[in-house]
């Protein structure tokens, strides 16, 4: 952890961010919104036998959402939707390696939260 | 003018920075004597108003009344019965959208503008759907300001209601009132003026704007929170309908029915903010004896440096037209207002990001949100350059 909120790998992430776009024919869309900042992200998964084959994400945030779409999908490939749903504020504050303080917790979470909602009836 | 010593808040370091508080178009700091004001009340006066004979609740219900007149006074109202003290603006709007229904029907129209906070929007989407009305609303120019020309297209004989922002809060776009009311007036309508941005800002009169209704907020005028006011014009408030019922309102009350108490304490239901009441007429006191002229060309002064700076910067685009408010929103290429704010926050500068309550007003513009610096009596120039510091770091990292 640190306290420099944009380090390399935010901002890497943020202007080249990974799995970025639509995936065309999708097992689940799903959207969330963080309706204070305007952010928005869209996730794209495809599941085959509880696992995800192939996930990306499309929407328009700060840094610190991108980022964390980014690095998410990134780390679900090949993941069951179980430890989809497993993730945690912890696991996600892990992956992006910096250090987020309650008014960004929104923004950290929108990704993660949208593969939980797409996927919480899949079990 | 420099106030900050007046405001103690201010005396603190922020990640180890001097506090450059630039978020005031949110809310306002207050200084020592509003703060002392409502201790002052709380130790020594504090009773319920309007009810008891002994000297505690006399002296509450004297604080509380002084308080309606110093309101009154501020504003050029004619006196205390103009005045109604509500939670802010937000409630003053809702009472109006509710109050005014009873001369609302199918067909009718409320006149709006594209500027308005959500607080004087959604409040006439839900009386226009309770009653068949509907909305209409004044365009912008591409830089922001009102589309005054369309004024008589807008504004007919199918208006009832119009009501606008006097300052834009996210713009700073200065809304011609008087131009607007005149029209209003000429047709019949009622005409109310959202003037949250403005009367911390500006001299306002109620009768040079042409106002029938004006809303505005205590705290984002030096006062407390939990403190907002009303003002009507005395043939409004007579014709218009309670909106809260209870202890206080009444005259006479019988298990049947019940007649109102006189203005304004017909609008004033149950137990009313007292100690934020007299918090708000010590910020009153303040300002006025600051002088509202010296505090417009004091709050002038630093909008324009800002205005200016970041107009010259490159990958800053700044919203709304140059003649302003004190207040300057403004995008970073490529960079989230979030993140925007975020490194302002990191040098100690607070900021606002987001869409400010206004989001069909970015939605219209084609932004997903800004970042804003607004400013206050307390505001100094020489705060300035570290605000363009952390606009330059964002565009070194973000652009």
């Amino acid at each position: 952890m640190t306290d420099e909120l944009y380090k390399e790998v935010i901002l890497d992430h943020y202007k080249h961010p990974h799995n970025k776009g639509k995936l065309e024919n999708a097992t689940v869309k799903q959207t969330e919104q963080n309706p204070i900042c305007g952010d928005v992200v869209t996730i794209y998964l495809n599941i085959a036998d509880n696992v995800i084959t192939d996930i990306s994400f499309n929407g328009c945030g700060c840094a610190i959402s991108t980022a964390a779409a980014s690095l998410l999908t990134d780390h679900l490939k090949g993941k069951t939707i179980e430890e989809a749903q497993n993730l945690s504020r912890d696991d996600m504050v892990s992956l992006l390696t910096v250090s987020i303080s309650p008014a960004r917790t929104k923004c950290a979470m929108l990704a993660l939260v949208a593969v939980k909602n797409g996927t919480a009836g899949l079990r | 003018m420099n106030r900050r010593s007046d405001f103690p808040i201010l005396n603190q370091k922020v990640h180890g920075k001097p506090l450059v508080y630039f978020d005031n178009a949110a809310t306002t700091q207050k200084p020592r004597l509003v703060l002392d004001a409502m201790n002052q009340y709380y130790e020594h006066t504090n009773a319920n108003v309007h009810r008891g004979v002994h000297a505690l609740a006399e002296a509450a219900t004297e604080a509380y009344e002084q308080a309606h007149r110093t309101v009154a006074k501020f504003i050029s109202a004619p006196g205390m019965e103009s005045i109604i003290f509500t939670r802010g603006t937000t409630e003053s709007l809702n009472l109006l959208s509710y109050s005014l229904r009873d001369r609302l029907k199918k067909g009718d129209e409320i006149v709006l503008t594209r500027l308005e906070h959500h607080s004087n929007l959604i409040p006439w989407q839900q009386a226009a759907k309770a009653t068949g009305a509907t909305l209409k609303f004044l365009e912008l120019t591409p830089t922001g300001e009102l589309d005054i020309s369309a004024l008589d297209k807008v504004i007919t004989d199918k208006t009832k209601i119009v009501t606008t922002t006097h300052v834009s809060n996210v713009l700073g776009t200065v809304v011609p009132v008087k131009q607007i009311a005149d029209r209003a007036h000429q047709i019949g309508a009622t005409m109310i003026v959202d003037a949250a941005q403005s009367v911390p800002h500006l001299p306002i009169s109620v009768k040079k704007l042409g106002a029938d209704f004006l809303a505005f907020s205590g705290h984002k005028m030096y006062g407390p929170t939990g403190i907002g006011v009303l003002f009507g014009t005395k043939d409004a408030l007579t014709a218009l309908l309670p909106f809260l019922f209870g202890g206080e309102m009444v005259h006479e009350v019988s298990y049947e029915t019940s007649t109102w108490n006189r203005l304004p304490w017909k609008f004033e239901a149950g137990t009313p903010p007292i100690a934020e009441g007299v918090g708000l007429a010590a910020a009153i006191e303040y300002l006025a004896k600051l002088g509202m002229d010296k505090i417009a060309q004091h709050e002038h002064k630093i909008t324009k440096a800002c205005y200016d700076s970041l107009k010259t910067m490159d990958k800053i685009t700044v919203l709304g037209p140059e003649e302003r408010g004190s207040l300057v929103s403004f995008t970073v290429d490529g960079a989230h207002a979030h993140d925007v704010a975020a490194l302002c926050d990191q040098v100690g500068v607070a900021v606002r990001a987001g869409h400010h309550c206004a989001m069909p007003l970015h939605l219209h513009l084609g932004i997903p949100a800004s970042t804003r610096a607004s400013f206050g009596v307390y505001s100094q120039e020489t705060e300035l350059p570290v605000l363009y510091d952390a606009l330059e770091k964002a565009v070194r990292l973000f652009s």
